[in-house]
């Protein structure tokens, strides 16, 4: 089985770490409270490798382990209705939670209470990610060698799920060959050629994003049209009608 | 009733009022086991100088009805006496406590090492602190039995009652030359003090509430807060 990881250089993260780190010898209560995907259970079960987890959605064994163990994780700790009757007496209890619906019932239960900073407030750890991501990525798809990335545009909405989901189609997006897009393209049209108007309804699927393209690199329609070998008019003429601002 | 010749030391020495006799130089000549644990809170001198001050103007006795406090320990009267010009006795008589550690439940309560514990507390509380703060403990102190999740919860509202300070200096260590009774067992006295130059006052009754309920005696200053707990082994 692959060795869970939990990767960061946050400051804050450290000292949850080290927070949690300390209460393994200690029969303390603590809990983790953060946005989802921020790497809560990761985080736990690097410190924890070998305890069982359990969902607060099943309460039922929830309350079986805690009347038969002295140590016990609950993830989605939010799901739970009543936590005051769970019993946490002479227990290592360590909970996971997306949110908090009563802060005052977690302080009553909680010794311990740490919050998992989102990821658009880690900065140093996006560029980590990033680069772990790329080069997960690049075994499971057999990319070998250099690969272009930008930077910029990434979706941290959903935190480290969505930086994933990114990272994923950034790299496959930047690192097309000619071939691999003449295949896309070729996949796409096979499904959607019809009528009989299809050249000059496919058309702007090429040509919308050859004049975008061409404005940026180029910055100029006079110099864009000398590139493009088109009549200035011509290449006004469609960027209106391709609705290109 | 008053001409049985026996001995009464034994009676005077576990007397749960602390009594203490001096020579007429204020020096100790004798002091039973509960002034032991006092004269970890009072100065021998301050002790004498009471003594002398409401010492009958002639040989026998004078009780007096006044409030006395040394660190945790209340009392409502004395007693002093002398019959020659050698020796005086002073007998404190304890206030009515609130809780009674004699009868203590441990339930919950593992041993531990308090360094650890406090540690993991501050790791948690330097998240949310700008300001500086101080630790000056002694990693040699032995561990002890304590509720870890409760004392936790104390230490979590003692930070909450000084986050403002700018400086928080804090201090553990072993209390010398003083014991506690907890289940007819004496035990050391693990000290702990907060100093802070802003706290919010507030909140001394919910923290002397989880002390209380807890076997610690909370202790509140204008800018010390002083814990003194039961090292249970």
């Amino acid at each position: 089985m692959k060795p869970i990881r939990f990767l960061s250089n946050s400051a804050q993260i450290n000292n949850i770490v080290k927070g949690l780190t300390l209460s393994k010898s200690l029969f303390v209560s603590a809990i983790l409270i953060g946005e989802p995907h921020t790497g809560k259970k990761t985080l736990v079960k690097t410190i924890f490798p070998k305890q069982r987890f359990i969902s607060g959605k099943n309460i039922e064994e929830l309350n079986k382990a805690l009347d038969n163990s002295k140590e016990v994780i609950i993830y989605d700790f939010e799901m739970i209705d009543n936590i005051d009757t769970l019993n946490f007496e002479n227990k290592r209890v360590i909970a996971i939670a997306n949110k908090v619906k009563n802060s005052l019932e977690i302080e009553r239960k909680f010794a311990f209470i740490y919050n998992m900073p989102p990821l658009r407030e880690r900065e140093e750890d996006i560029e980590l990610l990033i680069n772990y991501f790329i080069k997960d990525i690049k075994k499971e798809l057999m990319i070998d060698g250099f690969v272009k990335f930008d930077y910029n545009n990434i979706n941290l909405k959903d935190n480290i799920k969505s930086l994933k989901a990114s990272v994923y189609k950034k790299l496959i997006l930047n690192n097309l060959t000619k071939m691999e897009i003449e295949k896309i393209l070729y996949d796409y049209l096979y499904r959607e050629l019809d009528g009989n108007n299809g050249y000059r309804e496919q058309l702007p699927l090429f040509e919308k994003p050859l004049i975008e393209a061409g404005l940026k690199k180029f910055k100029s329609q006079l110099r864009l049209s000398a590139v493009l070998g088109l009549n200035r008019n011509t290449l006004r003429k469609k960027i209106y009608e391709l609705g290109i601002d | 009733m008053n001409s049985v010749l026996t001995d009464f030391k034994f009676f005077i020495e576990y007397d749960a009022n602390p009594f203490v006799l001096f020579n007429s130089q204020g020096k100790i000549i004798y002091l039973n086991s509960s002034a032991e644990m006092l004269m970890g809170s009072c100065s021998r001198k301050e002790l004498f100088n009471i003594t002398l001050s409401y010492a009958p103007k002639t040989f026998g006795y004078k009780k007096s009805l006044i409030d006395l406090s040394f660190g945790y320990f209340d009392f409502y009267a004395i007693n002093v006496s002398y019959e020659n010009e050698d020796e005086i006795g002073i007998h404190l008589y304890n206030k009515p406590m609130v809780k009674i550690n004699n009868t203590i439940n441990l339930n919950g309560y593992c041993e531990t090492d308090i360094n650890l514990l406090f540690e993991a507390n501050i790791e948690l509380f330097k998240m949310q602190y700008r300001g500086e703060l101080q630790l000056i403990t002694d990693y040699e102190l032995p561990k002890f039995y304590i509720h870890q999740n409760n004392f936790s919860f104390l230490i979590r509202e003692i930070f909450k009652q000084i986050k403002s300070s700018p400086t928080i200096m804090i201090k553990i260590k072993i209390k010398i030359g003083e014991l506690i009774v907890v289940n007819g067992k004496k035990y050391p006295i693990i000290l702990f003090s907060f100093k802070s130059e802003q706290r919010n006052k507030n909140k001394d009754k919910k923290i002397l509430d989880i002390a209380t309920n807890n076997y610690i005696n909370a202790h509140f200053n204008n800018d010390v807060i002083t814990l003194e707990i039961p090292a249970i082994k």
